[in-house]
């Protein structure tokens, strides 16, 4: 039991100080809200229903002037449109307008197609791609300016170029809903895949990678003189999982912080259901324990840092694999396939979380899956223990497939 | 020189035999794609709506029924006089979602007298409806609904509905570059950048993969002291070329492999329904053809520089590190400075990058796809790029012949330039 202690307030020390520890929980997070800030100023957050029903917005940005020819036959020559920016000229044909462009005089022109009233066909020529130039904004102008013109009044305009805002309310079919709203608790799904994924790639990651590492550089062989391997291994899986929640901590406090210092975005936190909170929490555990001791058996069998991590996909792709059915799940949350994955120990976490967040599942399924999950890892832990010991650790090469039963049953 | 291929073979073969490099190169692409293909074959028959009726009450008395529609409204909009009628249609599952049109959806006053008393955005009606339903309704529910209110509301205000529609959706652009006579729709243009981009990751990952490859089978080599074996038959040079020359092709194997099959994607994927879309994708293959062959070349470049470090490196951790080191200006500069490139592909600084050895790769294909560059810059590149690669063979060869059977010293950067210089060794 002490040196499980020595073994676990080692790793937490020198992990925690390792640069891609440091920079996956702390720089990660502050990249991301430096994005999130800088977008957020670019498109200056969402606009309101004041703007939206007060003016078209109209700035061509890039285009200043811009020729058009009207094979529709339709638009006249624009008049002033409130808002516009771009300055539009009437051309006959694309020899005309070409000149034009060689000289300089335009810095697009529009091809408005014969049959535009229908399709709304425009080609748009330009000298070369410039994000700014490339807009369809002049041509809105030509649109609005002549509707205007003909006596429609803005009101109406406004009303029929902005699309309706949609207030839903979802209805909960009897005894099917657990009555949360969809939208909250499909966040509530990502943010637990996000959380999962980051925890088995990175936490995980590092576990492997620290096996590998004592094992590269021969450290191990001092370590396997005073500690047994059973526990370096649970020391080592003990450490990494508290780096694992400080890290998710991080990133959830960075989540916090961005959601209360923005105004007018919509970042809110899911107002989770207690119930499923409570089960993602007991599901994340497990599926960190299964998973840590899969990739403690990778770490133990792998030489070199370019074999292991390439393996990790073999146990990766299936924890994700709920998340990829997630259409699936939402339609048929009682189906065989979500059933079936909700069970399968290696997709349970996922796929149970996904479930608990659409229905109520019956208390039966979840205990038979939580219980399956622990015999699982259980089982996996004493496989990856078996594994874990002197010949393989000691062993300069890659143990062959066929040869992993020998080495964990000995002959 | 044929001893040279026997090298290349050797370690061509060897590494392409390692389950590491077949899964990396075969495994991970095959099982991305073929899950992707499965989700999309499952869920396909799910795509189609087996409800089409759908509920509106109209309280704000804008709906003409007797309107004749366009066939672009999908789906049928059903008329209730009240909320009440209209939830028990939808709990009888006869409609698959109701609307609720305000009263204050296209009241002019109100809005003027809401935006008078600066009123927020839940106390204003206008432009606004609300949708009940169990949350099953089609993704497209909204869109056909808005047209068919754009429809009635242009009855309304005296105009035909087809001016309506333009009003709210008002183009349907495709863009015309002149000079590179690229053609593409509005929604396909940002492929032009992210096409380089997915090129960059794979060509990343085969590098670090095969440059992974060759210095940890250096430092591998002098570890067990099998390299004081192989320099008895065969020079240094040799060997580093033979190694450069396996391991670049094995690289190009597995380039091959995932553009291959993204290409077999893009190509099949449209079969079927439900992956459509993938056929309005444009593949620009003067992209692809500039950038394999820039990015071949970036590879010998890196290849000749880290054989040259792999032999120095004393573990393949640190072999890793520096790996990483030397691919990785290459790729975050350009990406860095993208928005240079979009703003002005053939600027002075998009330019120079682009003929920069180091940062060529990336930049030069990111700039065919955005503008059209002259002949001639592309073949300065490359030939810049060639003059590197020999130049730093050569540096890197004599560092080799020199680092090949030192152990346990600790090198500075002085020594190495005086190895190079002739001047040590």
């Amino acid at each position: 039991m002490n040196n499980i202690l020595n073994v676990f307030i080692y790793e937490l020390r020198r992990n925690i100080i390792r640069k891609g520890f440091l920079f996956t929980t702390f720089g990660l997070p502050l990249i991301a809200m430096g994005i999130f800030f800088l977008v957020n100023q670019i498109t200056g957050g969402t606009q309101g229903i004041q703007e939206r029903f007060t003016e078209l917005s109209l700035d061509a940005e890039g285009v200043k002037r811009a020729a058009y020819i009207d094979l529709a036959d339709y638009f006249e020559t624009p008049q002033d449109v409130p808002g516009a920016t771009a300055q539009l000229i009437e051309v006959d044909d694309v020899a005309t307008a070409d000149e034009m462009l060689q000289k300089g005089e335009i810095d697009v022109y529009y091809i408005i197609s014969a049959d535009y009233m229908e399709t709304g066909a425009v080609r748009l020529v330009a000298p070369r791609f410039s994000i700014g130039s490339i807009t369809d904004i002049p041509v809105q102008q030509l649109l609005y300016g002549k509707l205007l013109d003909d006596g429609m009044s803005l009101d109406q305009l406004l009303l029929l170029a902005n699309p309706i805002t949609v207030k839903t309310t979802y209805l909960e079919r009897p005894g099917e809903s657990n009555g949360a709203d969809p939208a909250t608790n499909e966040g509530t799904v990502t943010l637990f895949a996000v959380i999962l994924t980051l925890a088995l790639f990175g936490t995980n990651g590092y576990l492997m990678q620290t096996i590998i590492e004592e094992k590269e550089t021969r450290l191990i062989e001092i370590l396997l003189s005073s500690v047994r391997p059973m526990q370096l291994l649970v020391g080592k899986i003990f450490a990494l999982g508290l780096l694992g929640l400080l890290q998710i901590g991080v990133y959830i406090g960075a989540l916090v912080l961005l959601s209360s210092s923005v105004n007018g975005t919509e970042i809110t936190l899911p107002d989770v259901p207690f119930n499923l909170l409570w089960w993602a929490v007991v599901y994340f555990v497990l599926g960190y324990m299964l998973f840590a001791a899969f990739f403690g058996m990778i770490g133990a069998i792998s030489t070199s840092m370019t074999d292991g991590p390439n393996l990790t996909i073999i146990f990766v792709l299936p924890a994700m694999l709920p998340w990829i059915f997630a259409s699936e799940f939402a339609a048929e949350p009682n189906g065989g396939l979500a059933i079936g994955m909700s069970l399968f120990p290696m997709t349970a976490p996922m796929a149970m979380v996904m479930r608990l967040s659409i229905i109520n599942v019956p208390i039966v399924q979840i205990v038979a899956s939580v219980l399956i999950l622990s015999v699982t890892i259980i089982g996996v832990m004493w496989l990856a223990a078996r594994l874990f010991q002197v010949q393989t650790l000691l062993s300069g090469r890659m143990p062959k497939l066929r040869e992993i039963p020998k080495l964990m049953f000995g002959n | 020189m044929s001893k040279i291929l026997l090298i290349a073979r050797r370690e061509y073969l060897y590494n392409l035999k390692r389950p590491a490099f077949l899964f990396a190169a075969f495994g991970t692409p095959v099982i991305i794609l073929s899950l992707w293909l499965l989700v999309f074959l499952v869920l396909a028959p799910q795509d189609e709506p087996d409800i089409t009726e759908f509920g509106y009450v109209d309280l704000a008395d804008i709906i003409s029924p007797d309107l004749s529609l366009p066939q672009t409204i999908s789906y049928t909009f059903i008329p209730f006089a009240d909320e009440a009628s209209a939830m028990r249609a939808l709990e009888a599952e006869t409609i698959g979602a109701y609307f609720v049109i305000p009263p204050g959806y296209a009241d002019f006053d109100a809005l003027a007298a809401a935006q008078e008393n600066r009123a927020s955005l839940d106390e204003v009606e206008f432009g606004q409806v609300q949708m009940v339903s169990y949350g099953d309704e089609p993704d497209d529910l909204i869109r056909v609904f808005n047209q068919f209110l754009v429809w009635h509301s242009s009855h309304q205000f005296g105009i035909d509905g087809m001016v309506g529609e333009r009003i709210s959706d008002p183009v349907e652009m495709i863009v015309e570059l002149k000079d590179t006579g690229r053609e593409l729709s509005l929604d396909a243009l940002p492929v032009l950048f992210l096409l380089p981009m997915f090129l960059a990751v794979i060509f990343w990952i085969a590098t670090q993969t095969t440059s992974g490859f060759l210095m940890n089978g250096l430092v591998e080599e002098k570890k067990n002291r099998i390299m004081e074996i192989i320099i008895t038959t065969i020079t240094p040079m040799q060997l580093l070329m033979g190694k450069i020359i396996g391991l670049g092709l094995l690289g190009l194997t597995q380039m091959a492999v995932w553009i291959g099959l993204v290409f077999v994607f893009l190509i099949l994927g449209p079969q079927f329904e439900s992956l459509a879309f993938l056929e309005s994708i444009p593949l620009p293959f003067d992209v692809i053809l500039v950038g394999i062959v820039y990015f071949a070349l970036g590879y010998f470049l890196s290849g000749s520089i880290l054989s040259a470090i792999g032999v120095l490196a004393s573990s393949e951790q640190q072999s890793n590190q520096y790996a990483a080191l030397v691919n990785l200006p290459g790729y975050l500069i350009p990406l860095f400075l993208l928005t240079e490139f979009i703003r002005d592909s053939n600027s002075t600084l998009s330019t120079v990058l682009s003929l920069i050895p180091i940062t060529a790769p990336v930049s030069m294909t990111i700039r065919v796809g955005l503008g059209a560059v002259p002949l001639w810059q592309i073949a300065l590149g490359v030939l810049l790029l060639l003059l590197t690669i020999f130049v730093a063979t050569w540096g890197s060869s004599k560092v080799f012949r020199w680092g090949l059977l030192l152990y346990g010293k600790k090198i500075t950067p002085r020594e190495i330039i005086q190895v190079i210089r002739g001047r040590a060794g």
